[in-house]
């Protein structure tokens, strides 16, 4: 374990994690300070809405530190914690897609309060200063274009490309052959490629 | 070799030739190869696109909301175990031969007294054990095994057979379980 005076931020994620378990404070609050930001963007870009990326960003934070004893230092700390948030985010679009398949509202609402909050309002619709700021973040024809991808196939380019991981270690964070991995990310290249085509020309 | 020349890229090669590392006879075709050099431009255009995006910041206090749901456990220092860990033994220790030391009179006393009862009451288990056995319907037939030297080995054969073969299920029955997935598993 490192001294108590030394800085936490020129530690290798591992040590900081040691330093977790002893149960210092502090290496928690570096850890968040160190994947705040890659995590909460991979989560916005997957679901594209800024309060639930908050929600399941502050999920993925909590269920990793809180299972910080279940860490298993031969891995990155970085593959855990992105195979949380991506099981996150994963879980959140496969529940919102039920949630959404009916105009008459949510099939989990059990109130005609719930039923009338959770149907699918056309027409009617306000945007937000959250929303705004939202359509300002994502707006561009690049982020435009990956919204359009499978998740599966979303969660790959932004981890190859955005994030810059490796294809084995994306492999082995979402749980998938590596030649699943390749061919998702070759097919959300030429996917992206097609929808920015008109860029080029 | 002229085929495999001319052959289109594959995106295992378009990937090589992004990483700067696509073998020569390929960059060959890359530059002869009109539909190939343009695909490869606009992977690369695609990718450096990529790789420009801005990363996102949560709203501020974030770290604080996670913080406050995060129970942050103080694991006790291996010092401070083996530590508690000596001290429950030695501290009993020290008292006793501290007091056996102050106190050899009583016990000498207590001894001889322990040693006596305890003595009598281990013949009479004994005693009462072998009766207890030689009266058995079973006894006889069991002590006909130990008389011929063949069925002594049958027995001890079969005793040790049995006991493997427990030895194995149990093994069996008390390994965990492999994870599908070797970690992250919450």
């Amino acid at each position: 374990m490192a001294k108590p005076g030394v800085d936490l931020a020129t530690l290798s994620d591992q040590d900081v994690v040691l330093e977790a378990r002893a149960g210092r404070q502090s290496a928690y609050r570096e850890l968040v300070r160190r994947y705040e930001r890659p995590i909460f963007s991979l989560i916005y870009r997957m679901v594209r809405n800024r309060e639930q990326a908050e929600d399941l960003s502050q999920e993925t934070f909590v269920k990793a530190l809180n299972a910080i004893e279940s860490y298993r230092p031969e891995y990155k700390f970085s593959s855990w914690i992105f195979k949380i948030a991506n099981n996150v985010s994963i879980d959140h679009l496969r529940r919102r897609e039920l949630d959404t398949l009916s105009l008459d509202g949510s099939p989990h609402a059990l109130t005609p309060e719930a039923i009338q909050a959770s149907a699918l309002q056309l027409g009617d619709r306000q945007e937000t200063a959250l929303e705004e700021l939202e359509a300002k973040e994502l707006g561009g024809e690049i982020e435009a274009a990956i919204a359009t991808l499978r998740p599966e196939y979303r969660s790959c380019i932004l981890l190859r490309h955005v994030e810059g991981r490796p294809y084995e270690e994306i492999a082995t964070m979402l749980d998938l052959p590596l030649g699943t991995v390749k061919t998702y990310i070759h097919r959300a290249r030429g996917e992206l490629r097609l929808a920015l085509a008109h860029l080029r020309q | 070799m002229t085929n495999f020349i001319a052959t289109h890229l594959t995106p295992d090669e378009l990937d090589d030739w992004l990483a700067g590392s696509l073998a020569r006879n390929r960059e060959a075709h890359l530059h002869g190869c009109a539909d190939c050099r343009h695909l490869a431009d606009a992977d690369r255009a695609l990718v450096h696109l990529l790789g420009t995006l801005p990363l996102f910041t949560p709203a501020a206090g974030f770290s604080d909301r996670v913080m406050a749901r995060v129970e942050v456990r103080r694991r006790a220092r291996p010092v401070i175990i083996a530590a508690a860990l000596a001290a429950g033994v030695l501290l009993p220790m020290a008292a006793s031969v501290g007091w056996s030391l102050a106190n050899p009179e009583t016990l000498t006393q207590l001894l001889q007294g322990a040693g006596q009862g305890l003595g009598g009451v281990w013949l009479t288990a004994v005693r009462s054990f072998g009766s207890t056995l030689l009266a058995q319907p079973w006894y006889p037939w069991v002590r006909g095994l130990f008389e011929s030297p063949a069925r002594l080995g049958l027995v001890f054969g079969a005793t040790t057979v049995a006991y493997a073969g427990g030895v194995l299920v149990l093994r069996r029955l008390m390994a965990l379980p492999t994870p599908r997935v070797a970690h992250a598993e919450i």
